[in-house]
């Protein structure tokens, strides 16, 4: 006990501590082993001297008085801020910009080329038109697994507003794509780490289906993790078409969303 | 340390300066002037850039009148002072025919005039201390330095200097022993320290001797 009382005394105390020591704000007991210790040690005496010296000589600094006054006249208050305002970085205001404009025309095209291109894709368009924005190139960027136990399409947070109870994946749906991530998961709630089971298994019948169509709408490779889904020949070059739109579109939304939150963040940044 | 208005008089400027009125508002820069402007200069070095700083400062202050939450006034002010020197030196810094130059010591305005009973030798020491201190200061990273102009040339509390950082106290304190530590081995360097450093020991020598 003596001992390691005597240990702490003998140890040189940081600058932080000296500094604190200084305005008095150390708690008293570390204070008075600071001060047992300064009273030993010549080396740390001398440091924390030269240290009060500093503070000294800055409190020392001469009052400068404002050369004039700095009264505000009217004229002054109704001109513009003097100097460039405190803007967002404009080219991020600008890359969010273009980025939206090219998620809408992607989302546009791909929900005309659905809506034209039959049956297969009826049922996805209503959902690609309900998920806004990011959240579909969210839920796309997830779900791109087909098999039953790909935890990432439970994560398909746009399925949520439009989870119906399983009507996308009907085992009576023919091309039973469910291209849509969302319809991936009918029944799923939002984020259950488990839905992908749950949703994964409507019905045997629907397991191929399953696979095909979340493997048709591959999106970019992190979340890709089944390339050993083999998808169904036949649609594979519609597929690619829409691959490619999908991915597009999950970039665009995904800088959409990514310069927006910088913008925001930067604007928090700035004191009120 | 010029001293504020009366609280209740502040607060009632601060009412009638937020519905818009001009007068109000001016009142509240008589007061609080030349600490902002102190803080400017010390943040800065240099009385155009302070000057242009204080200016912007009371400007932007009655600009977003609206956001200011009605605690207390004067961190809320310096630290959209020290905004306004931050931007100061970045718009300097764009322009780099505009020089921040430290005038030489005892150039500053106002002139620091002798003391009483002090020698023109003592004078002249003096102000060549405060020209390196000065040089010392600008020689610290932006946030260090405002910590110890805040707390050591401004005598702040580490409450208020933490609200006009809109940081927490214990990130002042480590800033603050930064820059003391920093401005320690410097001035060490330069050899202003010793008599300084002589003061105090003898101070805290009789200090002890008293029983304090």
């Amino acid at each position: 006990m003596i001992d390691r009382l005597l240990s702490a005394v003998r140890r040189h105390p940081p600058a932080a501590d000296l500094s604190a020591r200084l305005d008095g704000a150390l708690p008293a007991g570390r204070s008075d082993r600071i001060d047992a210790h300064l009273a030993g040690c010549d080396r740390c005496r001398q440091r924390f001297g030269e240290l009060s010296a500093v503070r000294r000589l800055l409190s020392d600094l001469p009052p400068a008085t404002a050369p004039r006054s700095f009264r505000l006249s009217p004229g002054a208050v109704r001109a513009p801020a003097a100097g460039p305002p405190r803007r967002p970085f404009p080219a991020l205001q600008l890359a969010s910009a273009v980025a939206a404009v090219v998620f809408a025309l992607l989302l546009a095209g791909d929900l005309s080329t659905t809506l034209g291109g039959g049956g297969g894709a009826s049922g996805r368009a209503p959902f690609t038109a309900l998920q806004g924005g990011p959240a579909s190139t969210g839920g796309q960027e997830k779900a791109a697994a087909g098999t039953p136990t790909d935890q990432q399409r439970s994560a398909a947070g746009p399925a949520a507003p439009v989870t119906p109870s399983g009507d996308m994946l009907l085992p009576g749906t023919s091309d039973g794509f469910a291209p849509t991530p969302g319809a991936g998961t009918p029944a799923a709630p939002a984020y259950a780490p488990n839905a992908a089971a749950t949703a994964a298994t409507p019905s045997p019948g629907a397991d191929n289906e399953l696979m095909v169509g979340p493997e048709a709408s591959a999106t970019p490779a992190p979340a890709a993790t089944q390339p050993a889904m083999e998808p169904a020949a036949a649609p594979e070059r519609l597929d690619k078409g829409r691959t490619a739109l999908r991915s597009g579109e999950a970039l665009a939304g995904l800088v959409a969303l990514g310069s927006v939150g910088a913008l925001v963040l930067r604007r928090r940044r700035r004191p009120r | 340390m010029v001293v504020a208005v009366e609280p209740i008089q502040e607060a009632r400027l601060l009412a009638r300066a937020r519905e818009g009125d001009l007068d109000a508002f001016n009142g509240l820069v008589d007061a609080y002037q030349d600490q902002v402007y102190r803080l400017c200069l010390r943040l800065l070095g240099s009385p155009d850039a302070a000057a242009d700083a204080c200016q912007e400062a009371f400007l932007s202050a009655f600009r977003h009148l609206q956001s200011f939450r009605g605690d207390v006034f004067r961190p809320w002010l310096l630290r959209i002072a020290a905004n306004a020197a931050t931007d100061e030196l970045r718009r300097r810094q764009r322009r780099p025919q505009v020089s921040l130059d430290r005038p030489p010591p005892g150039a500053d305005a106002p002139p620091d005039f002798p003391a009483a009973g002090e020698s023109p030798e003592e004078y002249a020491l003096r102000s060549e201390l405060r020209g390196t201190l000065e040089r010392a200061l600008a020689t610290l990273p932006a946030d260090q330095r405002l910590a110890v102009v805040l707390v050591d040339v401004e005598g702040l509390a580490y409450e208020e200097a933490a609200r006009v950082m809109s940081t927490a106290v214990g990130t002042v304190k480590s800033r603050l022993s930064r820059a003391r530590e920093r401005l320690r081995v410097l001035l060490l360097a330069t050899g202003e320290l010793g008599p300084a450093v002589r003061r105090q020991v003898d101070e805290r020598l009789s200090q002890e001797a008293t029983g304090e």
